[in-house]
């Protein structure tokens, strides 16, 4: 079989048009929606992009000068009161809140601007603002004294938005919870360790981590979607091309001469097979490396991560394979190469279409949704999407079984189309 | 060793071969001669396994092949009509790739690529692509790798079409030595006389499917032993004095060639007085009169009334 593998890798590498379709063509396409649609774009399948307005009551210095004095009147030994201090100004609430929403994740969707009371009630009336974040007078104070000293109730962040249950409305709202429930986590380790507030720092880093996961599970970047997009709509080429490889073998008689070598038709329709594959691996790692190394899309270098891409990519590559085999078996079945035309020109954009290459299909009315997440570039982007999304492998497992599932049967029907030779004895 | 009986096929409600009886031993060379859509390469096709006969059966040492094709794929080597290669692969690439799916591995099968390179004398040109080849050396390439595995049998359909003389002698020399040297049985189609003369033992002439004739090249000649061929260079051709001349009843057959015509007639027939006579009254000018002993080329015109290449 590796012969097989190696003469239609050559003859794949020989031809410019062919690589420009699979290697460049995709990748131009990552760059030019990678960049264009950075921004506007995100997993909650609408384009985010919303302001949000901060009024503040609080003085944060004079908050912090509050809650030194009070931690000056505890009966504590002076460094430890000055560790305290130290620390408490490094986590000062307001601070973390500017930090968590200038976070690339959350200043791609979320734009903040600090006003007045006043001016930003005129501007949520006036759209121009989705919500407001208000910060009541001795916010830093109270807050730091229930975090650190566990004195008094604490302050609650006051959250308008101009209409319940809209999108904006419940990522703001998210983030918000999450951030407080942070505060709140916070407190709870820093009174477990009373006493000992050098080891404060740790849970501050903790709260820091918190807020990334938050926002793995909701953003991935236009840059990785399109990443993958494109990679599983052109991934879907190489079927075809190998496909009309299989026409072009037929027409110039080199067939006959594999057959005459003793080769089964069965053998010759699985060398395709896994040459479909095993390019489609290759190209997938050449367009995520690359995209990794120019665009830094992928940075993450947990071993796990990367077994997953792997695994997902294996079984697509697997499931084009099949297309591979089918299209060869139609091929030399009708004798004519038209279905490969048919299938690069027209069922190739039908299937990146539904299956999300250019945008979620979320977007879609659920009949479509339904047929595109079982294209196998669809139903392998999903699964990729959810990945990266730091889900959980059970979370993909059904995806992954619909691959498979997908690759069996197109494999079956295509032995079934393959044309009974009396070669195959 | 090899022996087909009332071989047949039809495609769709076309004859393209019919009945053929046919046989070869071990160490033979034969000539299947006959002119385009003769259906040569279909009964070439259906001897090495690769279409069914309709009816018929193939035999190799008393096995019958369509039963069980495998055997004789096993011994085989075809080099088709077509030029069946890789064109974006190398010379070499293409010979280490067929080699491979005939199973042969490492050092053997370097050995062997080396051997028909040198067979076919395309050594140093053996990383160039197949596409950038010239007609001749695609051809003499199309051959070595049905020489690769070393086959008992060689098959070859039309292997020197449309290639230059140099070439067409090379492969023709190469096919006698493997024959010759190596004890290969060679079954050798062409509409080229000549080639088949020079090269095969026994010879089957093929028309719309049927075997006309067969026979060793003298047994075929003799059909025509009672005969002479002359051939009359004439200026202008006259179509008038052909046609008087098919009347005479001593003229076996007269055909329009080249500069003129040729006619065959009865041996010692002198007939070269009243051809004279005949374009004198017709007004032609003779150029140049050859008188010929038979040729294959006049065995199939005989046959036919028509000549192998029109
Ligand atoms: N696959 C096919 N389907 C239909 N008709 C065919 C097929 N193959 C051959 N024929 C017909 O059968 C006849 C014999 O063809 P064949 O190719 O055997 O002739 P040939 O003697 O090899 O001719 P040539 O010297 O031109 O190669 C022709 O009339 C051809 O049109
Ligand atoms: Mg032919």
């Amino acid at each position: 079989m590796f012969e097989f593998l190696k003469k239609d890798i050559l003859i794949l590498s020989r031809n410019r048009t062919e690589l420009a379709i699979l290697i460049t063509m995709p990748f131009i396409l990552i760059a030019i929606l990678g960049f264009a649609l950075r921004g506007i774009w995100s997993t909650e399948s609408e384009a985010i992009d919303m302001t949000v307005g901060i009024v503040s009551d609080d003085h944060e210095q004079e908050g912090l000068t509050a809650f030194y004095q009070e931690v000056d009147k505890l009966e504590l030994p002076q460094e430890e009161k000055q560790s305290l201090k130290a620390v408490a100004s490094k986590t000062a609430p307001f601070t973390l809140l500017r930090d968590m929403l200038g976070t690339d994740e959350v200043s791609d969707m979320v734009t903040t601007v600090e006003m007045t009371e006043s001016e930003a009630k005129q501007a949520l009336e006036d759209e121009e603002i989705a919500a407001i974040v208000t910060l009541p007078a001795n916010f830093t104070y109270k807050s730091l004294l229930k975090m650190y000293i566990d004195q008094g109730k604490g302050s609650a962040i006051q959250l308008t938005v101009e209409e319940k249950g809209s999108i904006e409305a419940s990522i703001i709202e998210n983030l918000i919870n999450s951030f407080t429930e942070n505060l709140n986590f916070e407190s709870a380790i820093s009174n477990v360790t009373k006493g000992q507030y050098q080891d404060s720092a740790q849970p501050m880093e903790q709260l820091g981590g918190t807020t990334t996961v938050l926002a793995n599970e909701t953003t991935i970047t236009a840059m990785q979607y399109y990443t993958i997009g494109m990679a599983v709509m052109f991934a879907l080429y190489v079927a075809s091309m190998i496909a009309s490889e299989a026409y072009v073998e037929k027409k110039q008689h080199v067939f006959d001469r594999i057959i005459l070598s003793g080769k089964s038709s069965f053998a010759y329709l699985t060398s395709k097979l896994i040459s479909t594959t095993s390019i489609v691996m290759i190209q997938l790692f050449i367009l995520f490396v690359l995209s990794s190394i120019i665009f830094q899309t992928f940075n993450q270098t947990s071993l796990v991560f990367w077994l997953g891409m792997l695994l997902i990519s294996f079984l697509l590559a697997t499931c084009i394979g099949a297309f591979g085999s089918l299209l060869t078996a139609i091929t030399l079945r009708i004798n004519s190469y038209h279905i490969n035309n048919v299938f690069s020109g027209g069922i190739t954009s039908i299937f990146a279409f539904l299956g999300g290459s250019f945008f979620p299909i979320t977007q879609l009315p659920s009949m479509i949704q339904v047929i595109g997440e079982w294209t196998p570039n669809g139903a392998a982007l999903a699964a990729y999407v959810e990945w990266m999304q730091g889900s959980a492998f059970t979370d993909i497992i059904s995806t992954l079984i619909k691959l498979i599932g997908i690759a069996v049967i197109v494999f079956m029907i295509s032995m079934v189309v393959f044309p009974k030779r009396r070669s195959l004895s | 060793m090899l022996e087909t009986e009332l071989l047949q096929k039809k495609f769709k409600d076309q004859l393209a071969v019919d009945g053929i009886n046919f046989y070869m031993e071990k160490g033979e060379s034969i000539g299947l001669l006959g002119p385009n859509g003769a259906g040569k390469s279909t009964t070439i096709s259906m001897i090495s396994s690769l279409i069914k006969p309709t009816t018929g059966d193939i035999r190799l040492n008393g096995k019958s092949v369509v039963k069980n094709p495998q055997l004789i794929r096993e011994v085989l080597g075809v080099v088709p009509q077509e030029i069946a290669l890789y064109e974006e692969l190398s010379a070499y690439e293409n010979l280490k790739f067929f080699g491979r799916i005939y199973k042969l591995r490492g050092k053997e099968l370097e050995k062997k690529i080396h051997s028909v390179l040198n067979l076919v004398g395309l050594q140093e040109r053996q990383k160039d692509l197949v596409k950038n080849y010239s007609g001749g050396m695609q051809r003499r390439i199309n051959i070595a790798v049905a020489l690769l595995h070393e086959p008992e049998i060689l098959i070859m359909d039309e292997p020197t079409v449309g290639i230059d003389p140099q070439s067409r002698s090379y492969i023709l020399d190469m096919v006698r030595q493997l024959n010759e040297e190596r004890g290969m049985t060679v079954l050798y189609t062409s509409h080229y006389m000549e080639e088949v003369e020079k090269l095969c033992d026994r010879i089957y002439i093929m028309d719309h499917g049927k075997i006309i004739a067969s026979g060793t090249k003298e047994e075929l000649k003799s059909v025509l032993s009672n005969e002479e061929t002359i051939l009359v260079d004439m200026n202008p051709i006259s179509k008038e004095l052909m046609q008087t001349l098919e009347e005479d009843d001593e003229i076996i057959q007269v055909n329009e060639i080249d500069k003129g015509m040729k006619l065959i007639v009865p041996k010692g027939s002198n007939k070269l007085t009243s051809i004279f006579h005949q374009t004198e009254a017709f007004g032609v000018q003779v150029t140049n009169v050859n008188v010929q002993v038979p040729t294959l080329e006049d065995v199939f015109l005989h046959l036919t009334g028509r000549t192998l290449r029109d």
